[in-house]
């Protein structure tokens, strides 16, 4: 399910930011905070959606924030398969559970995430965390 | 022994399948999505532990331990089942463990459920009742270990226990249409709750 897509006028950048989380209060919060910053959101419950969205329009995305446990589509697969078609695009991933580098070594080999978001998280960290990855050089 | 008998239905419909099953069995449920099946569980869950006797195991995947604490005692859906989740806790009727580390972690998951059903009866419980989600299975793309998981153990079980294989809509699509059939036919019923508009 598509969530909705905020596309602010006043944006500072005309660049998008995709959100995708199986939890729809999740990724309603994502997309709310953010969009009170005046980013450009486009929000996902469904990981096929969301890679359809990315694939039609990554030209002018920016960042991706995934969940990593979906069903249908792990947050990792989702990652790789963005990754795929835009190398450069940043990552955040957001989990509730413990990050495990050694699961993390074995279903992402190579593939850089920016940043690791662990819930539950506020706003203020969630912005702070945005900023930040949006500042990395690719 | 009939098996592989697939009933398609509501929330409440599937919920009511549920409530009425015996020791011994060993379904499946179909959902479609974290927020149906937490309408099922947490409302389950209530009964076996107030009025049923019973220990319950669950093991979440798409949910942490910690939320299935939250949604059992602060209650969820139209109708909330709040439950004094550190009494059971405390007590060991209620056994919360995270799917991956319940189905890949060191200890036999086997063994302990067995273990689980012998000091239910040891203890004045009826039995046991047990939520486990197949999730960690496609986490790791373990989609075959899952079928010969789920065939290693008995379409009924000859001990007082009532598994509920728990898969989200959305894996249980991945699957073959082989592993589904597999499956489904595998367990003493499949469950399969709809989508509400």
């Amino acid at each position: 399910m598509a969530v909705s897509n905020t596309n602010n006028n006043n944006s500072s950048n005309s660049k998008f930011i995709l959100a995708l989380d199986d939890e729809i209060d999740i990724v309603t919060l994502i997309e709310q905070s953010l969009q009170n910053y005046e980013y450009s959101i486009f929000a996902f419950t469904d990981p096929v959606l969301a890679l359809d969205h990315f694939n039609s329009n990554f030209k002018d995305c920016s960042l991706i924030i995934s969940d990593i446990r979906m069903p249908g589509m792990t947050g990792y697969d989702f990652v790789k398969k963005v990754k795929r078609i835009k190398t450069e695009v940043k990552v955040i991933l957001m989990t509730a559970f413990e990050i495990n580098d050694i699961e993390l070594d074995r279903c992402l080999p190579d593939i850089k995430i920016d940043f690791f978001l662990q819930k539950p998280f506020s706003i203020q960290q969630l912005k702070y965390m945005v900023e930040k990855t949006l500042q990395l050089k690719v | 022994m009939e098996q592989g008998i697939v009933i398609t239905g509501s929330r409440n419909d599937i919920l009511e399948h549920i409530n009425q099953a015996e020791y011994g069995a060993h379904y499946l449920l179909i959902h479609p999505g974290l927020r149906v099946l937490r309408e099922i569980y947490s409302s389950y869950v209530k009964t076996q532990l107030q009025h049923k006797n019973e220990i319950v195991f669950i093991l979440p995947h798409y949910e942490t331990a910690d939320s299935v604490r939250k949604v059992l005692s602060e209650g969820f859906g139209a109708e909330p089942n709040r439950i004094n989740i550190r009494k059971y806790e405390n007590e060991g009727s209620l056994i919360i463990i995270d799917s991956i580390k319940g189905h890949f972690g060191s200890d036999d998951l086997t063994t302990f459920v067995k273990q689980l059903v012998k000091k239910a009866e040891g203890s004045g419980k009826k039995g046991v009742s047990m939520f486990a989600d197949g999730g960690s299975f496609f986490h790791f793309k373990k989609l075959q270990e899952l079928v010969e998981h789920e065939m290693s153990m008995p379409s009924k079980f000859d001990m007082n226990l009532k598994r509920f294989c728990v898969l989200d809509r959305k894996d249980f699509d991945i699957l073959e249409e082989e592993q589904r059939q597999k499956l489904v036919k595998h367990h003493g019923k499949g469950l399969t709750v709809v989508k509400s508009e």
